[in-house]
């Protein structure tokens, strides 16, 4: 583990977060307010990359759970560990984004529409694999159980973006370059590609100290075997 | 631009409070903990100036 990984992490989040605040400064201040949502459609240059960049931090941890099943080695189980840790932040991040942007449109917090209740599937079943890794002690057990639990949480992915397509949903459906005014366009890939940067620098983070985890976990010397049970027959009394 | 929602900027700030909370905090205790002190008090084996990620 070097130090040239931390510099990597701690300039990918710098980045991220200068880029994602020009990005938010743009949406916020300078793009016109939407024609039927008003200002409150400001909340999308956030929501939107947020959804993105979890989907996409997903598909990275499925890669990962891919390697690391086929190949067994460590380093793939401290990928797939990380990008689960940092999409399912993400994930609940948009829940709670997309839950104060629905009071004022839609008139609740919550409703089990298909993208709503396909998205809270997501969250939990990624924290359900975060979850199985800490019930697990032994390693390599641990690591074909982080792998396949991540393959099936990602199955999700693509439900939750084709949702609104498949299914009569209150959430509009994506938008397109041709539907989308230019200088909204900007704010939101402008933030779009702040939270990726700043997604990249976190899961390089959070994977350097599960690595470390994983090694001092390896180099643990193992537990001394428990004392003989006494036998305490008729002589030695 | 009748049927626009009027107001709504407490929503926009709250979604923008939490979301920048959110992610600053993660983003320094994910930092702290992969500072190369902190991974050198972790696992003790490791030298955190050491030459090759393997």
């Amino acid at each position: 583990m070097t130090s040239r990984s931390y510099t990597v992490a701690l300039a990918f989040t710098l980045l991220g977060v200068a880029i994602t605040a020009i990005g938010h400064a743009i949406g916020l201040f300078v793009a016109p307010a939407e024609a039927m949502m008003g200002d409150v459609g400001r909340i999308l240059y956030v929501h939107v990359p947020t959804a993105w960049n979890a989907m996409l931090v997903f598909l990275f941890g499925f890669g990962a759970a891919v390697a690391s099943l086929w190949t067994g080695r460590r380093r793939w189980d401290a990928w797939t560990t990380a990008a689960v840790e940092v999409g399912t932040v993400l994930t609940l991040l948009l829940l709670v984004q997309g839950s104060l942007w629905a009071k004022p449109t839609w008139g609740v917090y919550w409703t089990w529409d298909p993208r709503l209740t396909t998205s809270a599937v997501l969250g939990a079943a990624f924290g359900v694999v975060l979850l199985l890794r800490r019930l697990i002690d032994q390693p390599a057990r641990r690591q074909v159980a982080t792998a396949v639990a991540t393959i099936v949480a990602f199955v999700d992915v693509p439900i939750v973006y084709m949702s609104v397509r498949w299914w009569n949903s209150l959430h509009q459906t994506q938008s397109t370059p041709k539907t989308i005014d230019k200088m909204m366009a900007v704010p939101l890939w402008v933030s779009a590609v702040g939270i990726l940067v700043l997604s990249i620098g976190l899961v390089i983070a959070r994977w350097r100290t599960e690595t470390a985890r994983l090694a001092a976990e390896e180099r643990a010397p193992d537990l001394p075997d428990a004392p003989a049970p006494l036998h305490l027959d008729q002589e030695s009394r | 631009m009748t049927g626009m929602i009027q107001g709504g900027w407490g929503y926009v700030v709250a979604v923008y409070g939490i979301s920048w909370a959110v992610l600053l905090g993660y983003a320094l205790v994910a930092l702290r903990g992969s500072r190369p002190a902190a991974l050198s008090a972790l696992d003790p084996g490791t030298d955190p100036n050491a030459g090759s990620d393997a």
